[in-house]
């Protein structure tokens, strides 16, 4: 019976968790890029939406509801498994370009071919208010703040936007920054970044320094522009505390966290996001006619290198224009009113940046007039209508008419053929012949072979070779002259090995003769005398010098005599003496050792 | 026995079959140049398996005729490799003026006269030139030990003349190392190997860049000093 019901239980109680494993719960929530929750998001500036997945055996993606509109960058995927029970996070890295509001969900799995849904979100996206560092009032807890700034809102389509973006970055902190990821808006054409320019700023009594790129903008349409918010890269010294604010994107300290001030300063790679920047661009105002360029103009003249020509030459003709505007864009493609005895081809436009007005720039147009007829003629005044962005109104600028006097000639007209050769000075009529390359070849290597070469160790080893013979003549030419200086005072300093070598080597072969001879070459070789020239008083003086006794120079005088009867007794007699005599003289030569 | 003679003899006729079909190849495509047939005659100049110098140079002649100037400066700067010098500056006369037709300009050095001298002979030869002089310096050295006279003179020479081997060595080693890239599509150049990155300047057609490292689909180039990362489809590594 017990048996039963605990069978049933159990039974009961697999069921109970089966159907709790298969209860997938998802939530939908809105972050902020540092994970703190968000109510409000600003516009062009990027967020996180989370879907949270808690009691998943799938790794599907969910779908997620009202997201168009929406700008997806990264996307990413975290997955956490407690008990056996695996949660997935899927982060969708978002951005919204208009204000308004905005639901958000809701977030739709399926697992096991059943259907899980979230709640659904309602999301503001409003204007960012942006921080003034000079009006700030509170004091900044911010060791970096990075803010993307221009000097207009208000614009016309084409006007100039000079825009910013700086990275500041408190005073005598250790902080780089690496890089910056820019973000575009299709409705505007920027030039390219100018800097950086460094610089300091006291912002509420802390220094601050920053670095700043300077670039221009130029609305392309009409209406909301939004250029959305640029992403920093910086790196910050790893510090134990979390004292660095969690506003800017953390990578985390890694798993030696705390050892690694042992190893030396570390960095961590953090990143942190600009404001976006809004423009509200109003088309141009209505106008009939041609309009040629919005912004600011200072002047627009024309001139020619020569008012006289013959028929047939090319006269240059200029039209230069000083202003504040797009002037990358600007064309001047066509000269309006030229006479048709007047030929004139495109040469070039360059743009120069010498003008004494600041902010303005000159740009030149050239063009080639060719006169196919002799005679007076004049290249009308050109108009040049713009919209001034300072007093909002259209304005027109001339150049003067030029008068031309072409003489009758008798050279060929000439088609100019490229830009390049107009560029020489004093070049006239194009040189034909350099259009013409040099003619193929038929004959030479027109297949590819293996090229030979000496592989790099080998070649190394080959430069070595000579080397070798000089090595070893070299070390022994050195060899020898060691040898040579030291060779005294080596047969000095081994002179007592020497003699007890020879002594060993004597007594094998039962030499008693030699006992003799090895005492001289002993004392020759340790006091630097020559063998033929010492003598026994000579011997028996070194001994009284060095403070033997009388009892031991005697006792001295008595072995010498016996040694010395060997080298001139026959080989039987020698035999009858003790064997006893090579340990003595041995004995003899360690107590000079132990004296000397 | 016999049957490997005959086996032999069938590979060795093989062989001189596929290498005169394609000698073919070339003769025919030289045909059809002369007789303004450009496209055609690129088209057999590509089917030839291992083009050398002299193939290249003709597809850029083809590619020119075409008015494919940045196809054809490609071409030539390939033919480059094992060409003589005296072709090689052949080769730079027709790209300076493929440049013109671009609009752009392309100036030949003093030092890249230089690197091109150098480089129109095999590093074989410039390893056996350096090992010859290196085994005749020690030669030298030897002689000069017994005759004192005009040593420092002698020494002189032979040190001066080991400088300009081994300048010569490492100038081929270097062009080895390198390879070399034309753009072919105008484009930015960039901080990172990602469009994301910041644009640190602008590429040109037809401009000639160092190539140092690949990442994926992106090259780390280097641009007259200027160095950043350029997508693969913008140039065509020589």
């Amino acid at each position: 019976m017990v048996k039963k019901v605990g069978k049933y239980i159990a039974i009961f109680c697999l069921l109970a968790s089966s159907l709790k494993i298969n209860c997938v719960d998802v939530t939908l929530q809105v972050k902020s890029t540092d994970g703190a929750d968000l109510e409000q998001a600003a516009v062009g500036k990027p967020f996180v939406v989370e879907v949270l997945v808690k009691d998943t055996s799938s790794t599907k993606k969910p779908e997620v509801k009202g997201l168009d509109g929406f700008h997806i960058g990264q996307t990413g995927l975290q997955i956490q498994t407690i008990n056996g029970k695996t949660s997935i996070a899927y982060t969708f890295n978002v951005r919204v370009d208009k204000p308004g509001v905005y639901k958000v969900g809701p977030a739709i799995i399926k697992e096991q071919g059943k259907e899980y849904k979230s709640e659904k979100v309602k999301l503001e996206v409003a204007q960012e208010q942006i921080l003034d560092p000079d009006t700030i009032e509170q004091p900044l807890e911010q060791k970096v703040f990075f803010e993307l700034a221009s000097d207009k809102k208000d614009v016309v389509v084409g006007e100039k936007i000079n825009c910013r973006f700086r990275f500041y970055y408190l005073d005598k902190e250790d902080i780089k920054l690496k890089g910056v990821v820019p973000s575009r808006a299709k409705e505007l054409r920027e030039t390219e970044k100018k800097g950086a320019y460094e610089g300091k700023q006291k912002i509420n009594d802390k220094a601050y320094n920053y670095i700043e790129y300077r670039w221009s903008c130029f609305p392309k349409s009409a209406g909301i522009i939004t250029l959305p918010a640029y992403r920093a890269e910086f790196s910050v010294p790893v510090t134990h505390s979390t004292g660095f604010p969690r506003s800017s994107g953390q990578a985390g300290q890694g798993f030696f966290g705390a050892f690694s001030s042992f190893f030396g300063r570390s960095y961590n790679r953090e990143y942190i996001d600009s404001n976006a920047l809004t423009f509200n661009v109003q088309p141009l105002p209505q106008y009939d006619g041609i309009v040629n360029s919005v912004g600011q103009f200072n002047s627009f003249e024309a001139s020619v290198d020569r008012a006289a020509a013959t028929q047939g030459d090319g006269i240059v003709y200029t039209i230069e224009i000083e202003g504040d505007c797009d002037l990358d864009s600007l064309d001047f493609a066509k000269i309006i009113g030229m006479p048709e005895q007047l030929k004139y081809y495109d040469s070039k436009q360059y743009v120069l940046d010498n003008s004494a007005k600041e902010g303005m720039k000159k740009k030149r147009f050239e063009f080639i007039v060719q006169a196919l007829e002799s005679g007076d003629w004049t290249i009308p005044e050109q108009r040049f209508t713009y919209f001034d962005t300072k007093k909002r109104e259209y304005k027109t600028l001339k150049t003067d008419a030029i008068k031309l006097k072409i003489l009758k000639g008798t050279s060929k007209p000439f088609v100019p053929k490229s830009k390049k050769d107009l560029d020489n000075e004093g070049a006239q009529v194009l040189d034909n012949t350099r259009d013409k390359i040099i003619g193929i070849q038929t004959y030479g290597q027109w297949y590819s072979t293996n090229q030979r070469e000496i592989s790099f160790w080998f070649f190394l080893l080959l430069m070595l070779v000579p080397l070798v013979p000089w090595g070893v003549a070299f070390g022994k030419s050195v060899k020898r002259k060691i040898r040579e200086r030291y060779a005294p005072h080596m047969i000095k300093k081994y002179a007592f090995k020497t003699a007890l070598k020879d002594l060993s080597c004597a007594k094998k072969k039962n030499d008693f003769a030699k006992i003799y001879s090895i005492f001289i070459a002993l004392f020759a070789q340790r006091f630097e005398l020559s063998e033929s020239i010492i003598t026994q008083d000579d011997i028996i003086k070194i001994l009284q010098e060095k403070g033997f006794s009388q009892e031991d120079i005697n006792n001295w005088e008595n072995f010498v005599s016996k040694i010395s009867s060997f080298v001139f007794s026959e080989k039987g007699v020698v035999e009858k003496f003790d064997k006893d005599t090579f340990e003595q003289a041995m004995y003899w030569v360690n107590k000079f050792k132990e004296k000397f | 026995m016999y049957k490997k003679i005959i086996l032999f003899f069938i590979i060795f006729l093989g062989i001189t079959c596929v290498a005169s079909k394609q000698e073919e190849m070339f003769l025919t495509a030289n045909n059809l140049y002369k007789n303004k047939e450009y496209k055609k005659a690129l088209d057999l100049y590509k089917k030839i398996e291992k083009p050398g110098p002299v193939t290249y140079y003709n597809m850029g002649n083809c590619e020119y005729n075409m008015g494919n100037y940045v196809s054809a400066i490609v071409a030539w700067s390939r033919a480059k490799k094992g060409s003589s010098w005296s072709k090689r500056q052949d080769i730079n006369y027709n790209i300076i003026i493929a440049h013109d037709k671009l609009g752009s300009s392309y100036e030949v050095t003093f030092w890249q006269e230089i690197k091109e001298f150098v480089c129109s002979y095999s590093l074989f030869f410039w390893q056996v030139l350096f090992l010859l002089f290196w085994f005749l310096f020690f030669a030298f050295l030897m002689f000069l030990k017994k005759e004192q006279n005009l040593r420092m003179l002698w020494l002189f020479l032979a040190l001066s003349g080991g400088f300009i081997f081994a300048g010569t060595l490492l100038i081929k080693y270097q062009s080895i190392q390198y390879k070399i890239a034309i753009v072919i599509q105008a484009g930015s150049l960039f901080a990172g190997p990602n469009e994301k990155y910041h644009q640190i300047g602008n590429l040109s057609v037809a401009d000639e860049v160092i190539v140092q490292k690949s990442d994926k689909n992106w090259y780390k180039i280097d641009r007259n000093g200027v160095v950043g990362w350029v997508n693969a489809n913008q140039v065509e590594v020589i």
